[in-house]
């Protein structure tokens, strides 16, 4: 039996149209609309000609319904620039990540969220706001994805084939925090998207939906105050830093030389001439493309602790995705570059700069 | 009377009878500390340790108002009282063994700032006491603040992170409360890495983990 919302799911997931998986399935649009309004039933030869151009195990497709994550509940940066298929893969493969989650919350106890609402306050004041709940003072942020697991926000990694869908983060069902990082950027990058993202969650709650520059603006502003404290920025005596001083200076905060340079500049620390020569500079000599000499991307400490304790347990990956009713690639895809990538059952790979071809194989 | 570490479930019972759970001791500690840590190098540069003293004697009487504890100022030694008003505890910097079993009952563990005459006489007045007071029941009169037994919640911060215990003053050598006839040691120190050392809150930390609990539940 289908479930059509599943059908769906997968369709999305895989950036298709209906026309194009009927060109990869062989089963006509029609018949597909049908299927996925519910009017009709593939017939077993049918479904594994769905499964197999899907990429997914037959019983995805009748496991129990899904909802959609709603477009409204997501911040995406640059919508408007961003295709309707990119849009629609990422929304679908974070509604996996949610399964995922769902699998493991129902096996380990994990962290309860625990991420204020502050739309009524502007973005300094909030970040300033969460920091002093969090207990974190004007200190710089060793981790921010184990910060933000530490304090209940489900951090997953932005499927490869949607690298082009920055990160983005919702609330499930109004409670349940997640982030999913795109980790095909630079470390610095990562942990300025975190904080961004994190900026979504506390600022555009409630009467306020994620949407556009302004938002997107004020989740920037939201990022830069919470990773450079403007006391913690004060006390470093950055006044008109040239970008031989912000180089040295950044290696405390964990951030983008560029990123530091603007926050001095909206600070008042150095002056618009000040700021466009060393932004300048810093461009010369590499910056912002990448972030040379960077430090190494941040990893997930409670997926680590997952997988370890499956493998513990003799639990193999592959059941898993069975559980899940997906592929163990498709798992991977969810969890790339946050866990130590298992090679052959007892070693593990260290982490990498660059995304290598391996996977998490069953154990 | 002989001096005598309470660890363990020992630990736990005697803060019981104290009228105390062990989250009374960490949640003030876990707050001041949060609180320390709002201080950079352009404040002067005692104020994390002031704040941390402050507002660990703060959060203290906040956690223990509900339960009837009140709080005294008198001679500049911030104390919260029982609400049998019989005794009194006071948040206090230490240095030495502070948090360990092992450390001597007189020596090992001072008090990190020398004291005055207002402390100087409590510390006496704790060491003349009878054998240990009973807190529930016995109805006697509420006696002078400065006269009831004052327990000391130590502290000392160091690049391993916060050490601290309850305990009981009895002497001092100079300026310095040294001695303890009782001590309760809690097994457990969540403030352990250097993100909790005091003086060093404004260095980048370097490895420091925050932990995200992960609890198997045992079946899959």
């Amino acid at each position: 039996m289908l479930t059509s919302s599943r059908l769906i799911l997968a369709r999305k997931r895989r950036r298709m149209t209906l026309s194009r998986l009927s060109q990869e399935s062989g089963v006509s649009v029609r018949s597909l609309t049908a299927f996925e309004n519910g009017h009709k039933a593939p017939s077993p030869e049918t479904l594994d000609l769905l499964a197999s151009a899907l990429d997914l195990p037959v019983s995805f497709f009748s496991a129990s319904e899904v909802e959609e994550i709603e477009i409204d509940a997501l911040s995406f940066r640059a919508l408007s620039k961003m295709s309707a298929l990119d849009r629609d893969s990422a929304r679908a493969a974070g509604r996996l990540a949610i399964e995922i989650n769902q699998w493991m919350e129902e096996r380990f106890t994990l962290p309860k969220p625990n991420v204020p609402t502050l739309p009524h306050l502007s973005p300094e004041e909030a970040a300033e706001r969460v920091r002093a709940l969090w207990g974190l003072g004007e200190a710089p942020i060793p981790n921010m994805v184990h910060l933000l697991e530490s304090h209940g926000v489900r951090v997953f990694s932005l499927a490869a084939d949607c690298a082009s869908v920055d990160a983005f983060s919702l609330r499930w069902k109004e409670k349940t925090p997640f982030i999913y990082l795109n980790l095909e950027k630079s470390g610095e990058r990562g942990r300025f998207d975190a904080a961004h993202e994190l900026g979504h969650l506390v600022l555009h709650a409630q009467h306020r939906i994620p949407h556009g520059p302004e938002a997107e603006n004020e989740a920037q502003q939201f990022a830069s105050a919470f990773l450079m404290p403007r006391s913690g920025i004060l006390a470093q005596m950055l006044h008109n830093a040239d970008a031989k001083r912000i180089l040295s200076a950044k290696k405390k905060w964990k951030v983008a030389a560029v990123a530091l340079a603007y926050r001095l500049k909206d600070l008042g620390l150095v002056t618009d001439w000040r700021y466009r020569t060393t932004v300048k500079h810093l461009s010369q000599m590499g910056y912002r493309r990448g972030e040379p000499d960077g430090i190494i991307r941040e990893s997930s400490q409670l997926l680590g602790k997952v997988f370890s304790a499956l493998r513990a347990s003799d639990f193999p990956t592959s059941k898993m995705a069975d559980d899940l009713n997906i592929t163990v690639d498709e798992l991977n895809r969810h969890v790339f570059g946050l866990v130590p990538l298992v090679i052959d059952g007892e070693q593990e790979s260290s982490y990498s700069k660059v995304r290598p071809n391996l996977r998490l194989v069953s154990g | 009377m002989e001096a005598v570490c309470h660890v363990g479930d020992d630990a736990v019972q005697r803060l019981h009878t104290l009228g105390l759970e062990p989250d009374d001791i960490y949640v003030p500690l876990g707050r001041a500390s949060a609180e320390a840590r709002l201080s950079t190098e352009l404040d002067s540069p005692g104020m994390a340790g002031y704040t941390f003293w402050s507002r660990c004697n703060r959060f203290f009487r906040e956690q223990m108002q509900d339960d009837g504890w009140t709080y005294s100022n008198s001679q500049q030694i911030l104390r919260c009282i029982h609400p049998s008003g019989r005794f009194a505890i006071t948040a206090v910097s230490a240095s030495g063994n502070v948090g360990e079993e092992g450390a001597s009952w007189s020596g090992d563990i001072r008090t990190k700032n020398p004291k005055g005459p207002a402390v100087a006489r409590l510390v006496q007045w704790n060491g003349e006491q009878l054998a240990l007071f009973h807190v529930p029941g016995q109805r006697v009169e509420t006696p002078d603040i400065n006269e009831i037994p004052t327990w000391f919640l130590l502290y000392k911060s160091s690049k391993e992170g916060l050490a601290f215990e309850l305990s009981m003053p009895v002497d001092m050598h100079g300026k310095y409360v040294d001695t303890w006839r009782e001590r309760i040691v809690l097994d457990e120190n969540p403030f352990r890495g250097p993100e909790f050392d005091i003086k060093r809150l404004d260095e980048a930390v370097e490895d420091v983990t925050v932990d995200v609990p992960v609890e198997f539940k045992g079946a899959i």
